[in-house]
């Protein structure tokens, strides 16, 4: 018997102990629901201006990248222009002096004759590759830049549409708590609202994104195009020699 | 104590003069390095490569050797203008953020 009730005893205790352990849990986590319902609309303004910051904040950050981008690939273009109008030219006067020497060692008329037609077919087939690569470059850079005038108009369109579908979602809300609807209610069509906006800017950056994949194929044409001229201009220089070196009997 | 004295001032002159002529010497490095940071990147453009270590000789192959070289420097001039193209989506992180300007958490 006094086993007994010394053994009841510990188990009261025990379940004492839990309870004690859970009670403040429940109390507080009843608090808290009933906490949530009223806050929503409460709080609501402070909210909302700051989802109003951060998309002027972040509108900022678009616009300054799209800066910089620019100022990078007109960098970049200008560097390569010139660095390739640099050696070009120092290419030209190394081959003249090629001429003069190959001039010189003429001797007689056909000899001399035969270094004026490599010289004319030389330059003729140098001109044409050049006037390719520099094309093939020029519009390539045009492509580039539509690519991010259509890119930049496609995402203008979709912050507005994004704009325009917050400030929807936040009056209605805002209406909803003035008409004293069920704050829980207003909460969660505003969070099934605004779901729905991220989920639609996802998709129309989706979209944008894929502008970028349509410049492969352009750069495919254009990996094709020079190497067609490429293999004109070695065809052509090719020749030049062979005509050149028959003339001087090699 | 009249000596403890003149020691002291005389250390703090020290320092102050040391403190100076440091102070001097880095501001002057600092205003020869600058300039030729910049320079270093006006020329990079200019930095052109030294191919024609042969002399010009009258042979008809070295002739058309140097001129069948310039083909891989507009090669490579093509090639990256062609990575101009990774540049068409640079602002896409800063477009993700800004999809992200709302917090469900917050509400």
């Amino acid at each position: 018997m006094k086993k007994n009730s010394k053994r009841l005893f510990t188990i009261f205790l025990g379940v004492l102990i839990g309870v004690s352990f859970l009670l403040p849990n429940l109390i507080f986590a009843q608090q808290k629901s009933s906490r949530v319902q009223p806050t929503f609309c409460q709080r609501f303004g402070e909210n909302f201006s700051r989802i109003g910051q951060r998309i002027a904040e972040r509108e900022k950050k678009i616009e300054a990248n799209r800066q910089e981008r620019g100022k990078k690939l007109s960098q970049r273009w200008q560097t390569r222009d010139s660095r390739l109008n640099q050696i070009r030219n120092r290419w030209n006067e190394r081959r003249q002096q090629h001429y003069t020497k190959l001039e010189e060692r003429a001797k007689t008329d056909t000899q001399k004759q035969a270094v004026i037609a490599f010289r004319t077919a030389v330059e003729a087939a140098i001109n044409a590759r050049r006037a390719a690569i520099d094309g093939a470059i020029s519009k390539f850079k045009e492509d580039i830049n539509q690519a991010i005038t259509s890119r930049n108009s496609k995402m203008d369109a979709a912050k507005e549409e994004f704009k325009k579908a917050v400030n929807a979602a936040i009056e209605k809300a805002k209406s909803d708590c003035a008409l004293g609807v069920d704050p829980k209610i207003v909460r969660q069509t505003f969070l099934t609202s605004m779901k729905a906006v991220q989920e639609k800017f996802k998709n129309d950056k989706l979209a944008a994104e894929k502008l970028k994949d349509s410049l492969k194929p352009i750069q495919a044409t254009k990996k094709a195009e020079i190497k067609k001229a490429i293999d004109d201009f070695k065809a052509a220089i090719e020749k030049a020699r062979n005509d050149l070196k028959a003339a001087f009997g090699e | 104590m009249k000596i403890g004295w003149k020691i002291w001032l005389l250390v703090a002159v020290v320092i102050v003069v040391a403190i100076a002529i440091s102070s001097i010497v880095i501001y002057q490095g600092l205003k020869t390095a600058s300039p030729i940071k910049e320079e270093k990147r006006e020329t990079q453009s200019q930095n052109l490569p030294n191919i024609f270590s042969k002399p010009v000789t009258d042979n008809i192959d070295d002739a058309v050797e140097t001129i069948l070289s310039e083909i891989s420097e507009e090669e490579k001039s093509f090639d990256e203008a062609l990575k101009d193209a990774d540049l068409v989506a640079s602002d896409s992180q800063a477009i993700s953020d800004f999809g992200q300007s709302y917090d469900e958490k917050e509400f």
